[in-house]
């Protein structure tokens, strides 16, 4: 069988037709999207567009009320703890345990994911994310970076297949931002999926490999960057700020 | 002042809309009115006989010194002028005069407390001589204590830097001082008859408080309550209006010194206004009880135990025992002495020449009060994640196996510490009974019962109440309806595991004959049908859990 008659590969995420409504709002409106293995889907749009609606149903938050979520070809309506399992979810605003040090909270992880010879690897990500002198520190100690870094030890911890990350570089030191996009990069290139919701479109535009832009809970493109510039820019070589403004309506300020 | 009431009168609307909002407010609502109407009655129905002034007089004035003290001692915790942290910025830098921003402090707080005054005045009216005179000076003096402890908040903050130490000192001591005091007399007050009153009046003598007021040196530093005592207890119109005209000069006379005090208290209430919102967002994140106790560095060293091994049911009831370790320790230190006294009542109830059907009752009554008091205190369950709970919803465990794991940790402690007064008090009278070795095989599975149905109710319907806040009427509607719940609940399974237990016991009694045998067989199908009910607590926990919704119940 040649290359081109090799079927395509199983996407590691799958959204079909997925709707969440709030009383009179509808959050999400039969949204339907793939992301594969390696792949970095950009997740923009505007404020109340649906994003971390999409990205908390997605991670089993909040309940599908209608559609299909697949992770590795796990449902998760009717297979919730294994389509769990091979998922990590980092939330905008982290909440470490007060209780538990920052050795502890990667311990605890790795419990609730059944890692087995965890204490290597959570020695090279609290290396990795510059959190050696916090290794005794308490979670209500931590600074907001500090939190933020933390949530990225105990995603990474499991190896997961699928990482959803809402506004990963909020509280960020230029230092910690690079290592972040390191880490991120280096995630994927280990064949992880990953959907990242940002609204710093110049982060998306760096590292995203197909971008989905929602407006109103309505899927209003999914491509690649070229794609977006060839159907929706203004311009030949648009940003994706100028594609971003064209597609959801708003006017660029600039 | 005027948007400020506006907004709170915006927000308590709002909770009206929604179902949840709208039930718990009319039961909160329907609870206080019935407790005013109660009062009322209780004095229109009650004994037409006018209270002697002379009687009650002196205990009006340790009355009023209690709450001065009181207030003093909750002050010195709000050193300057206390202004919440979302208003503090704005007004600081608003073109307002001290007095004026204290003045406005105090207003607020007036308006507070007048609801406090109005409902202590209905309390006490029934007690003093003229119910009309004896309800304005409550309320007046009850008006006057904020106007106090504002003016003792504000000296204590420019006294802090020449004294820090000694008055750190003296906050630490006022709480615990309080208490002593406040208990003191409480033991007094309810020391009648009965060798519990003996007990106590061996201690204090035979007057018991009638004596302690009346004692030249209680006498001399209640004093300076005497106005609004006297107001209070005045039985002619001229007489009340002479000391109700001292009490409400003092009243101003307070509130202009407070207002023109020279003092510039901006950088202690800034201090004052970050601590205090940071208790609130502690108290709101864990629910209160133990679980908002502040964790320090010192508790880092304590290891935690794997208690259900290294599973992710395990993990998360690992965590769960941090929390306990690191958390309850000082909860922990106060729940002993209560136990302690519950184990003192308990053995009361215990004590020989009580026949069985009674032992076996005061037993009961010994295990029910400290889960009371206990599943109350000690929360360590989802009751204190609720910020978390986006983060946990994501966890790969079934709702069930969750809501277990959850709950374990909390569950074993309460019936390990719920055990102990029940032990205690056996040993200390007709030595450990079979009901009593039944009671304790029972705790674990009441204690759990009874957590389960509080973190379901809470998943249903999550609120985060802290004391001073608003929402008050609400919280007081879903405490009650969740007593009555659980009292139905506990009754309805106590009463199928004390049936199911009844007919196996006469069933093994009529067949086979044997005593001992029929108390097993009986024990253990009671025990069955409350491990049944938990089961079903579970699944009823599992299903909350699943239908929580992290953006619309944020409590």
């Amino acid at each position: 069988m040649s290359e081109a008659e090799l079927p395509p590969p199983v996407p590691l995420l799958e959204v079909e037709d997925l709707c969440k409504r709030y009383e009179d709002t509808q959050a999400l409106d039969h949204l339907s999207v793939r992301v594969q293995e390696g792949e970095i889907l950009g997740l923009v749009g505007p404020n109340g567009a649906g994003k971390t609606t999409a990205l908390r149903t997605i991670a089993g938050v909040l309940p599908v009320q209608e559609g299909t979520v697949r992770i590795c070809g796990h449902d998760v309506r009717r297979e919730e703890e294994a389509a769990k399992r091979v998922l990590a979810w980092v939330p905008d605003d982290p909440q470490p345990f007060d209780t538990l040090t920052v050795e502890e909270h990667l311990e605890f992880t790795a419990a609730l994911y059944g890692v087995r010879e965890w204490r290597p690897r959570a020695d090279e990500l609290i290396e990795r994310f510059e959190l050696s002198e916090k290794r005794r520190a308490l979670g209500g100690e931590l600074s907001r970076g500090m939190r933020q870094k933390l949530a990225f030890c105990c995603a990474w911890l499991p190896r997961p297949r699928v990482v959803l990350l809402d506004e990963p570089l909020s509280g960020l030191d230029p230092r910690g931002i690079k290592s972040a996009r390191l880490a991120i990069r280096e995630l994927t290139a280990e064949g992880t999926a990953v959907v990242l919701s940002s609204h710093l479109l110049e982060l998306i535009q760096a590292l995203a490999s197909r971008i989905l832009i929602l407006d109103g809970g309505r899927r209003v493109f999914v491509g690649t960057l070229d794609e977006a510039r060839a159907t929706l820019a203004p311009v030949e070589g648009s940003s994706l700020e100028e594609i971003f403004f064209a597609a959801t309506g708003g006017e660029d300020a600039t | 002042m005027r948007l400020k009431l506006r907004g709170i009168v915006r927000k308590q609307l709002r909770r009206l809309k929604t179902p949840s909002g709208l039930v718990l407010t009319l039961v909160g609502g329907s609870l206080f009115a019935l407790w005013i109407g109660s009062l009322l009655l209780n004095w229109i129905l009650g004994s037409s006989e006018p209270s002697d002034p002379e009687v009650v007089r002196p205990f009006v004035r340790l009355g009023a010194l209690m709450m001065t003290t009181l207030t003093l001692s909750s002050s010195l915790a709000h050193r300057g002028l206390f202004v919440p942290r979302e208003e503090i910025e704005r007004l600081f830098s608003a073109p307002l005069s001290r007095s004026d921003l204290i003045r406005y402090r105090l207003a607020v707080n007036l308006g507070r407390g007048a609801f406090g005054g109005i409902v202590l005045g209905l309390v006490v009216i029934r007690h003093l001589p003229n119910p009309l005179f004896g309800f304005l000076a409550t309320f007046v003096a009850l008006e006057t204590l904020p106007v106090i402890g504002q003016m003792a908040a504000i000296l204590s903050g420019a006294l802090e830097r020449r004294a820090y130490g000694r008055l750190k000192g003296l906050q630490a001591a006022s709480i615990p001082l309080a208490i002593l005091i406040g208990g003191g007399v409480f033991l007094l007050a309810v020391g009648g008859d009965g060798a519990f009153g003996d007990t106590v009046r061996s201690f204090t003598g035979e007057g018991g408080l009638t004596a302690l007021t009346q004692h030249p040196l209680v006498r001399a530093i209640t004093l300076p309550f005497a106005p609004w005592a006297n107001a209070a207890t005045a039985t002619s119109a001229s007489d009340f209006l002479l000391w109700m005209g001292v009490s409400l000069g003092i009243w101003f006379t307070l509130f202009e010194l407070a207002a023109r005090l020279p003092v510039d208290f901006r950088e202690l209430s800034l201090e004052t206004a970050a601590n205090v919102a940071e208790r609130i967002r502690r108290a709101r994140r864990t629910g209160g009880g133990a679980a908002a106790s502040k964790v320090t560095k010192s508790v880092v060293g304590l290891r935690i135990p794997w208690l259900l091994g290294r599973t992710p049911m395990g993990a998360v009831a690992w965590r769960k025992c941090g929390a306990i370790v690191r958390k309850a320790r000082g909860t922990l230190l106060v729940t002993l002495v209560v136990l302690a006294f519950v184990t003192f009542i308990g053995n009361a109830a215990f004590a020989d020449g009580h026949d069985d059907e009674e032992r076996m009752f005061g037993a009961v009554v010994v295990a029910m009060l400290s889960l009371f008091y206990l599943a109350g205190g000690l929360r360590f369950d989802f009751r204190d994640e609720l910020d978390r709970m986006e983060a946990i919803k994501a966890w790969p465990l079934s709702p069930a196996r969750l809501f277990v794991a959850m709950l374990l940790p909390e569950v074993a402690l309460v019936s390990v510490l719920a055990a102990v007064p029940v032990f205690a008090s056996a040993l200390l009278s007709n030595g450990v009974e079979w009901f009593v070795v039944a009671l304790l095989l029972t705790l674990p599975l009441l204690a759990f019962a009874w957590v389960s149905l509080d973190n379901a109710v809470f998943l249903l319907m999550p609120v985060r109440m802290v004391p001073g806040q608003e929402g008050a009427l609400q919280n007081a509607g879903r405490s009650i309806l969740l007593f009555f719940l659980r009292g139905i609940l506990i009754t309805t399974v106590g009463g199928c595991a004390f049936v199911g237990g009844f007919l196996v016991h006469r069933l093994v009694l009529e067949l086979w004959g044997g005593e001992r045998q029929a108390l097993v067989a009986g024990a253990a199908v009671g025990w069955l049908v409350l491990l049944a009910a938990d089961f079903l607590l579970v699944l009823f926990g599992a299903w909350t859990f699943r239908r929580f919704d992290v953006a619309r119940d944020r409590g």
